[in-house]
């Protein structure tokens, strides 16, 4: 019968290239930066660095604290998969609202503002209702 | 649910960390799994059971133990 675990050399392989990845995009953003004139380089630089710093900080955390600390199993998996679904859930709600609000002339934002909130709202629900159920220890 | 897990980890002289490597799980899986606040899939079940040389109705018991009837043809 089969391990409960990924597979954890494969799971070091991609977090290793994502950490390649990163490095090359913050090389990238950083040589555009310095090489281009200021208005060609402006945005495409700032994207690439922040991107890139971003993926050199999450892979290189995973690298250094060790595949123990992230190894999924089928509890995690599942608690995971609940905390998606009740974030997922929670954003359907807060589109429900925002809907009514805009419909009754109380609230109407433009798409930027909208965007950021469910982008801000689905990453940060997620996270705090896995949290929340890893420490409870199961969804039930 | 209760688990009889602690006590059969005791008897081999096996730490949370040693079954969690056994199993495939991560060790805080077998501190929820030991206090009774996670109900692992069968097939977990299975395989902690067989690590422990047991099987699991001695393994693990639930509350409401004995309600059930038996549907006979």
């Amino acid at each position: 019968m089969e391990q409960h675990t990924q597979n954890p050399g494969k799971s070091r392989t991609w977090i290793t290239v994502m950490f390649i990845c990163g490095i090359l995009m913050l090389g990238v953003g950083l040589i555009q930066m310095v090489r281009l004139p200021v208005p060609s380089s402006g945005h495409h630089s700032a994207v690439f660095i922040s991107a890139g710093t971003v993926m050199v900080i999450l892979a290189g955390l995973r690298l250094w604290k060790g595949e123990k600390d992230y190894m999924q199993d089928e509890r995690t998996k599942k608690i995971g998969a609940y905390g998606l679904s009740y974030s997922w859930f929670l954003t359907f709600l807060v589109l429900f609202v925002v809907f009514w609000a805009n419909y009754l002339n109380l609230w109407s934002p433009d798409a930027r503002t909208l965007s950021v909130l469910l982008i801000l709202m689905m990453g940060l629900s997620a996270k705090i209702f896995q949290v929340y159920l890893f420490r409870k220890g199961d969804v039930e | 649910m209760q688990t009889r897990i602690k006590e059969f980890r005791a008897r081999r002289n096996m730490t949370q960390a040693d079954l969690a490597d056994i199993v495939g799980v991560r060790r805080e899986t077998i501190v929820f799994l030991e206090s009774g606040r996670y109900n692992p899939s069968l097939k977990l079940a299975h395989q902690v059971a067989k690590a422990l040389g047991t099987t699991i109705d001695t393994l693990f018991t639930y509350g409401d133990e004995g309600d059930y009837t038996v549907m006979e043809d």
